[in-house]
C-alpha cells in the first residue's frame, strides 16, 4: 500500500470537521475524493499534506507514520500538493516558480535539467518562462501549479479541484498531465466537484460527507444513486432501516 | 549650486540609512507579517557593543557589533517568536514591544538609564572635498555601505534559493511550506539579516550622534516602519525604497521649508506620508491585500 490513511479525524479548534475518514491508494493508481461542498474534502487533502494536524488517526505513506508532520517534511517523504485555487506565486516568475517546487531536492545542474524537463512536458508554459506567473491565463496556472508540485519527485499527487474554474480545452490539458504522471511507482488523489469526469478518470472512488468517509467503488462500478444520496444528504442506510419499520434509528 | 549638491549628498545618505532600518523591518514582516519594534534593541545593542569595544582596533569592533545583532536577532526569534508562530498580527506586535522593552530594561539594569558617550573613531568626523563640495566622511560611508548592502541583499534574494524562498515567504508563506521550504531556516535568516542591517545602522546612526542610551534605536525603528509602509508592507524592495524617500523627502523639506517652519518639517513629513496613504493604502510597491491585513 502506498498511501493509507485510517480514522481520520481533523479539528479546526474546538469544531472537528473531519470526523472519519479511511483511504487506501495503491501505486499506478487515479484515486477521486468526491463530496458536497464543506463536506470536508479539503481538509483531508490538507491533513495528508500537513497544513492541518489530524486530531486522531493515522497516515501512513510506504508503511511509515506521516501523520503531524509539517508540510515541508511531507514534500521530503513523498507527496506533493496542488491546492486549492492553484496558489501560483504570482509576484514571481514561471520559471521561479518551478525552481521552488525543485526547493527540497538537491540544486545545480540536476535542478537545472529537471526545470528544462518541465517546460518540455508543458510546453504551454514554456513560452512564459520569464514572465510573471500571475499574468498567465487560468489553464496555464493550473498546468504551472501541476508542473510546480512534480519538480519535487513525489510518489503522491494531492490536487485539490484541478478543473474548477478552466475552459474544457484546459482541463483536458490538465486531466492529460495528471494520466501521464500516474505510473506504476506513482499515484494521485484528486478531489473534483466535477462528478462525471472524476468517474471517468479514477479508478477508484471514495466520498467524504459530513466528515464521514465512505468507499463508493471501482472506475464503471460505482452506484449512481450512493453519489445522489451524498450530494442530496440523504444516506442509504437510514433510509433503509426506515424501510424496515426502524425509522428510529438517527 | 553647491548647496543644492550638499543637500542631495545630505538627502542620499539618510534616504541610504533609513532604507537600511526599513528593510530589516520590511525582512521581517514578508516572511512573518511581524511588525518587529524590537528591531530597535538591536540597534541599541551595536550602540552598547561600540560604547563598550571602541578603542580596540576597527576591525575587530565592527565584526563584534555585527555579531552582536546577528546573535541578538536570533535569540528573539527563537525564544519569543518562535513560540508564537502563525499568531494574529497584534499579537505579535504587542509580543515585539515586549520584548523592546525587556532588553531595554535589562540595558537599565547592567548600564543604567543615563547617556553613555561614545568616542568614536575621528575619520568618521572627518570631511573630503569633491567637484568643490564639502562632504562628510560619515555621509560617503552611509551611502557607499548601503550601496553595496542594497545590491548584496537583491542578489541574495534574486540569485540564491535562500533569497527565493524568502520572496516566495513575503507572498504566500504557507504555500512555500507547501513545496519543501523549510519555514525555520527562512524566517531565522530573516531575523539574522535584520539584526546584521540593525547593526550596521546603529553603526552609522551612532557615528552621528556618538551618544548611546537604553531607549536609542526606538525612534530609528519607528521611522523604519513608517518607511516600510510608505514602501507597502510585504514588499522587501518597497521597504528599500520607502526608506529612501523617507530621508531624501525629510531632507528637501529641511533645505525648501522657510526658516519659520523647518521645526515643523517632520509635521510636514509625515502629512506627505499620510497623504500618500490615503490615495495609495498599499504603498509604492506593496498590494492591498497586505494593507487590509494591516489595518
Amino acid at each position: 500500500m502506498l498511501l493509507q490513511v485510517d480514522g481520520l479525524a481533523v479539528s479546526y479548534g474546538a469544531l472537528e470537521v473531519v470526523h472519519d475518514v479511511s483511504m487506501e491508494i495503491e501505486a499506478g493508481e487515479i484515486v477521486g475524493l468526491i463530496g458536497p461542498n464543506a463536506a470536508g474534502k479539503t481538509t483531508t487533502l490538507m491533513a495528508i499534506a500537513g497544513g492541518l494536524k489530524p486530531a486522531r488517526g493515522s497516515i501512513r505513506l510506504d508503511g511509515r507514520e506521516i501523520a503531524g508532520l509539517a508540510p515541508e517534511e511531507v514534500v521530503r517523504a513523498g507527496i506533493s500538493v496542488v491546492p486549492e485555487g492553484r496558489r501560483i506565486l504570482g509576484g514571481l516568475t514561471v520559471e521561479e516558480n518551478l525552481r521552488l517546487g525543485g526547493i527540497s531536492r538537491p540544486g545545480g545542474a540536476a535542478l537545472e535539467e529537471q526545470i528544462e524537463a518541465a517546460f518540455e512536458r508543458f510546453p504551454r508554459i514554456a513560452g512564459h518562462r520569464r514572465s510573471k506567473a500571475g499574468n498567465l491565463s487560468g489553464g496555464e496556472q493550473q498546468l504551472l501549479a501541476i508542473a510546480r508540485a512534480l519538480m519535487a519527485q513525489p510518489r503522491v499527487l494531492l490536487v485539490d479541484e484541478a478543473s474548477l474554474g478552466l475552459s474544457p480545452i484546459a482541463v483536458e490539458a490538465v486531466f492529460e498531465a495528471l494520466l501521464e504522471f500516474r505510473s506504476s511507482e506513482r499515484a494521485v488523489v484528486l478531489v473534483e466537484h466535477d462528478v462525471e469526469r472524476i468517474s471517468a478518470i479514477a479508478d477508484r472512488v471514495y466520498a467524504v460527507s459530513e466528515g464521514h468517509g465512505r468507499y463508493l467503488g471501482v472506475r464503471g462500478e460505482i452506484d449512481h444513486d450512493d453519489i445522489e444520496a451524498i450530494y442530496l444528504g440523504r444516506r442509504p442506510e437510514v433510509e433503509a432501516a426506515a424501510a424496515l419499520g426502524g425509522g428510529g434509528v438517527a | 549650486m553647491k548647496e543644492i549638491a550638499q543637500y542631495v549628498v545630505n538627502g542620499l545618505s539618510l534616504g541610504a540609512l533609513d532604507a537600511l532600518l526599513a528593510l530589516g523591518v520590511g525582512l521581517i514582516f514578508g516572511v512573518m507579517r511581524l511588525v518587529n519594534f524590537a528591531q530597535g534593541a538591536y540597534i541599541m545593542l551595536a550602540g552598547y557593543v561600540l560604547f563598550f569595544t571602541i578603542s580596540a582596533p576597527w576591525a575587530v569592533v565592527i565584526p563584534l557589533t555585527l555579531a552582536a545583532g546577528v546573535v541578538l536577532a536570533l535569540v528573539t526569534e527563537r525564544i519569543a517568536f518562535r513560540p508564537l508562530r502563525g499568531a494574529d498580527g497584534s499579537t505579535l506586535m504587542v509580543a515585539s514591544f515586549a520584548v523592546a522593552f525587556l532588553i531595554q530594561s535589562l540595558m537599565v539594569t547592567i548600564e543604567g538609564s543615563g547617556p553613555k558617550s561614545i568616542p568614536i573613531w575621528p575619520v568618521m568626523s572627518d570631511s573630503v572635498t569633491l567637484f568643490g563640495v564639502r562632504i562628510a566622511v560619515l555621509d560617503l560611508i552611509s551611502i557607499g555601505t548601503s550601496a553595496c548592502l542594497l545590491t548584496g541583499l537583491w542578489l541574495f534574494l534574486t540569485r540564491t534559493r535562500t533569497g527565493l524562498a524568502m520572496r516566495a515567504a513575503a507572498e504566500d508563506f504557507e504555500m512555500l511550506r507547501f513545496l519543501g521550504g523549510r519555514a525555520d531556516r527562512v524566517i531565522a535568516v530573516a531575523f539574522a539579516l535584520s539584526g546584521l542591517l540593525a547593526a550596521i545602522a546603529g553603526i552609522l546612526l551612532f557615528s552621528q550622534t556618538a551618544v548611546v542610551e537604553p531607549g536609542a534605536g526606538t525612534n530609528a525603528v519607528l521611522i523604519a516602519f513608517v518607511a516600510t509602509v510608505i514602501g507597502g508592507l510585504g514588499s522587501v524592495l518597497g521597504a528599500a525604497l520607502g526608506g529612501f524617500s523617507l530621508g531624501v523627502l525629510t531632507t528637501a523639506l529641511q533645505a525648501a521649508l522657510p526658516p519659520g517652519l523647518s521645526v515643523y518639517r517632520d509635521a510636514f513629513v509625515f502629512g506627505i506620508v499620510i497623504a500618500l496613504l490615503v490615495f495609495r493604502p498599499q504603498g509604492l510597491l506593496g498590494n492591498r491585500a497586505d494593507a487590509q491585513r494591516v489595518v
